[in-house]
């Protein structure tokens, strides 16, 4: 197996198992992201990678081989820290020639990368600029071209953009993803914003509670995840539950039918089986009436607010809410009912 | 404007202060100004003493320095960034001898590295020769020694909480861009720390540069600093003038330094924010384990060895020498305490140890009472804000950088004629040490007075209490426990002042340190004996004052580190 191989990590922290047993392959050249919320343990993973932290168990390998016995400074794995990591004694140009002036170069030689480096992060110029002076966008960037001046073969990101704020923030995002791609290297980037690791990653995991839940590539996690965990984690917070008979699902709010069972495992397509619906878009009819296809809810609008993308409809049935992007405002306090097409439905195993 | 506080009569309280500077602290030190500027003419020979007494001042002060600094680092790398058992304890025993009177160290050197220090006595009594092993008093290498063990927690605590907090995520950065853990010390943990290392450096520096017990009764005779040559050229030699030159020179290199102080000190360290601060780690490997085990041991040794060796001294006769009778077995005694009542000399100028004690407490009494009056009317006088406010802050302070030797030779210029003559009366004493005492005072008293919240006062004024009655009663009662401590820090700092003393005091009431200093410069067992019993007493006195101190301040043991 060439590049990055993690086998088997766990990590106890003040009494805490913070990390229960991560197994992940990163190939040559791809981007992938490790998924979580704050507290799962995503940056003690890229802390244990980059020989920062010592695993209690479990192997990090390198093309095969267990870097254990590797020190931090042997192995050549660039890291960006969130808080940028600059060295405010140094100026820019200094900080960014900081992994290369040990190297055996001429001044020359150091200066012409320097120049490169920090071309390449949109900072052409800013050499002798001092660290403070700088805003936190350009602090990033500084730190980004410091790291990549040494060629690091494999790049390793903890939340670089999460001290920014948001305009700022999806605009780094893209020149993040440009300096990447033209890196080559591999990069494992740490986040716990859904979106930043949808528009970057190859490659997605979802660790939580010390475990990597699912992973694969972005559009398959998002279509297809395993539990309701994961898909809340997606932004998929409508979830249903109920029971399969006959291919129908029951649930406490009505029968669904017409559904694609396809997501479920084999052991699951059984009459009894709970499962999980996951709704994804809803569309107004105002009587109730009955349909061949997908299902109805009925219920009471909460809460009716307006957004670009159309107006966000909360609806409250039997004390669950739905949330649903609608393209007509409906007022608050009306009783109206909401059909979900079968195309709009995911169908997930349940617990139990 | 605060309602009940008039400003008008505000300044009125500041009379009875600058009365007290003008003459205690301005008239002596002009005195030594003009003593040595009139005079400068005639002196040929002075050039050559000024340039060797200068020039050994800096050396030993550079060379005390780099040694505090070289073992203080890792020391305070150990005690701020690694937990272990007895952590608490060792940073509270590197902190005492920065609070012990120079005699007490003086004579805890003697004790434990002395021609009859504890090392030699063993070394005799295992090797069976009668040369020692090894005499620390008299030579520069004790000089050195007691220095760092002065000074060392100093860069103990300014260094080891800094170090501790720095933002770990710099190093990590630099290890990360393949810089080994020797390059990530030499090019990043160092370069961040250079602020609070010079800083305390200079601090260290300027302490060693005045330093005048450590030197007279360490080093004897052969050595000499500006501060024991002022002293000498006073008192052995009577040259004012060239006392006053050499005062002169210590004045503007203090300063100098103090300067440099104020302007590195104002230097920041990146530290990684409170909320973020973790507690301190394991050592972990043997090589650490191994690394942090040599610095504890040698701690624990090199600074438990001095406090012990002087303790057990007080309590061991060393057997008597030639010639001389009364004490002659070796063993353990309580003589030496026994003796404090008893005056075995029968020279008139000296007196029983526990008259010297009972002048110590008087002195220290009178210094105490005085210094918290002047320092509550100066805290409550001095203009709470605006621009007089920092330049009052400076001048209250300013004691504090002037040397107390040259205090001394100021007050002999200045009051040995009328209308002050009163370089004869053992109340001089106290008025020297309330100088010392003073900023010290004014320091502990004016944050407290300052976080008074002025609705309190204003309540009060609108309730009807007039001026006194609000101080009476809602200041009094607040600032209570720091004047406590304000009282005993003055009391303490009185009890140990040696500098201004050696000049000052009258024979006929010699002071518990300048006793020490006497019976230790006497030959024989008995003599040195009670100068051990004596420093154990002054020890305990401080220790006691400062421990009173520090259960309501937290300072020794180093709490705002972590």
């Amino acid at each position: 197996m060439s590049g990055l191989s993690i086998r088997g990590i766990t990590k106890e922290y003040e009494g805490k198992l913070l990390l229960r047993g991560i197994t992940l392959d990163l190939p040559p050249g791809e981007i992938a992201c490790l998924l979580g919320p704050s507290g799962s343990g995503k940056s003690t993973m890229l802390r244990i990678i980059a020989g920062l932290e010592q695993p209690d168990s479990g192997q990090v390998l390198w093309d095969g081989q267990d870097l254990a016995r590797t020190p931090v400074h042997r192995r050549q794995f660039g890291f960006v820290f969130q808080d940028y990591a600059l060295f405010p004694h140094l100026s820019v140009g200094r900080n960014v020639a900081f992994g290369v002036s040990r190297a055996r170069l001429s001044a020359d030689e150091i200066h012409t990368r320097v120049a490169d480096a920090l071309k390449a992060v949109n900072l052409p110029g800013f050499e002798n600029r001092a660290v403070q002076e700088l805003s936190g966008g350009e602090q990033q960037r500084v730190a980004l071209a410091r790291t990549l001046i040494t060629r690091p073969r494999l790049l390793l990101l903890d939340e670089p953009l999460a001290a920014l704020d948001r305009g700022l923030r999806s605009q780094l995002q893209e020149e993040l993803r440009a300096v990447l791609h033209a890196a080559g290297a591999p990069a494992l980037y740490v986040t716990h914003d859904q979106e930043e690791a949808f528009f970057l990653a190859d490659r997605l995991y979802l660790l939580d509670q010390g475990i990597i839940h699912q992973g694969g590539e972005p559009r398959q996690l998002y279509l297809q995840p395993v539990d309701g965990k994961t898909a809340s984690f997606f932004g998929l917070k409508n979830q249903l539950p109920g029971t399969l008979s006959n291919d129908v699902v029951h649930t406490p709010l009505g029968q669904f039918t017409g559904l694609d069972f396809s997501n479920l495992p084999a052991n699951q397509r059984v009459d009894g089986a709970h499962v999980i619906l996951l709704l994804r878009h809803a569309t107004a009819c105002s009587i109730k009436i009955e349909v061949g296809q997908g299902g109805i809810l009925q219920g009471k609008v909460a809460d009716c607010r307006f957004f670009p993308a159309g107006y966000q409809v909360s609806l409250e049935c039997s004390g669950k809410i739905f949330t649903f992007i609608l393209p007509e405002p409906i007022s608050a306090g009306t009783e109206t009912c909401l059909l979900v097409q079968p195309d709009d439905i995911t169908v997930i195993a349940g617990e139990g | 404007m605060r309602p009940g506080t008039g400003r008008n009569w505000r300044w009125l309280l500041l009379l009875l202060p600058t009365l007290y500077g003008l003459i205690f602290f301005a008239m002596p030190l002009l005195q030594v100004v003009r003593s040595s500027g009139f005079k400068m003419g005639p002196m040929t020979a002075a050039g050559d003493t000024v340039t060797c007494v200068l020039s050994f001042s800096l050396w030993q002060a550079a060379l005390s320095t780099v040694l505090t600094l070289s073992i203080g680092l890792p020391a305070g790398y150990v005690l701020y960034c690694f937990r272990f058992p007895g952590r608490r304890a060792l940073r509270l025993l590197t902190a005492i001898p920065f609070i012990l009177p120079t005699v007490v160290v003086a004579a805890a050197f003697n004790a434990y590295a002395g021609p009859n220090g504890w090392l030699n006595q063993a070394w005799r009594a295992v090797s069976g020769s009668e040369e020692p092993l090894i005499i620390l008093t008299g030579s520069l290498v004790g000089i050195l020694m007691a220095h760092v063990f002065y000074n060392l927690t100093i860069i103990i605590r300014m260094a080891g909480p800094a170090w501790s907090n720095l933002n770990p995520r710099l190093e990590a950065a630099a290890q990360t861009l393949g810089a080994n853990p020797w390059q990530v010390f030499l090019h990043v943990t160092l370069p961040l720390l250079r602020p609070v290392i010079v800083s305390a450096s200079l601090l260290v520096f300027l302490f060693d540069f005045t330093s005048f017990g450590v030197i007279l009764l360490v080093g004897g005779l052969r050595f000499s600093t500006l501060e024991v040559e002022i002293y000498r050229q006073t008192l052995s030699f009577y040259n004012l003038p060239l006392a006053s030159l050499l005062a002169l020179i210590q004045m503007a290199c203090t300063l100098a330094f103090a300067g440099l102080y104020q302007y590195f000190s104002n230097r920041p360290v990146p530290l990684v924010p409170a909320s973020e601060r973790k507690a301190a780690r394991k050592p972990d490997g043997w090589r650490q384990i191994l690394g942090i085990g040599l610095v504890i041991v040698f701690l624990w040794v090199f600074f438990a060895g001095p406090l012990l060796s002087l303790t057990a001294s007080a309590f061991w006769s060393i057997g008597a020498d030639r010639g001389e009778r009364g004490l002659v077995a070796a063993g353990w005694t309580l003589d030496h305490f026994a003796g404090l009542a008893q005056n075995r000399n029968s020279d008139l100028f000296y007196v029983p140890p526990l008259t010297a004690l009972m002048n110590s407490l008087k002195f220290a009494s009178l210094t105490a009472i005085v210094s918290l009056g002047l320092g509550l009317l100066l805290v409550y006088g001095l203009p709470r804000q605006g621009r007089w406010r920092s330049g009052a802050e400076i001048l209250v302070m300013l004691p504090l950088g002037t040397s107390a030797v040259t205090l001394g030779l100021g007050y002999i210029l200045a009051f040995n004629k009328a209308p002050f003559a009163w370089g004869s009366s053992p109340w001089i004493l106290p008025m020297a040490h309330t100088l010392v005492a003073l900023p010290f005072v004014v320091r502990t008293l004016m944050p407290a007075v300052s976080s008074i919240p002025a609705d309190y006062r204003q309540s009060a004024a609108v309730l009807g209490a007039g001026s006194w009655r609000i101080f009476w009663s809602v200041d009094l009662p607040l600032i209570r426990r720091v004047m406590v401590s304000a009282f005993i820090f003055a009391f303490t700092i009185s009890l140990g002042e040696f500098g201004a003393t050696s000049l000052l005091y009258r024979p006929q009431y010699p002071t518990l340190p300048v006793a020490i200093f006497r019976y230790l410069s006497l030959p024989g067992a008995a003599n040195y004996g009670q100068a051990m019993a004596m420093s154990v007493v002054l020890m305990l006195a401080c220790a006691a004052g400062i421990l009173i101190i520090e259960r309501s301040s937290g300072f020794l043991a180093g709490e705002g580190g972590e």
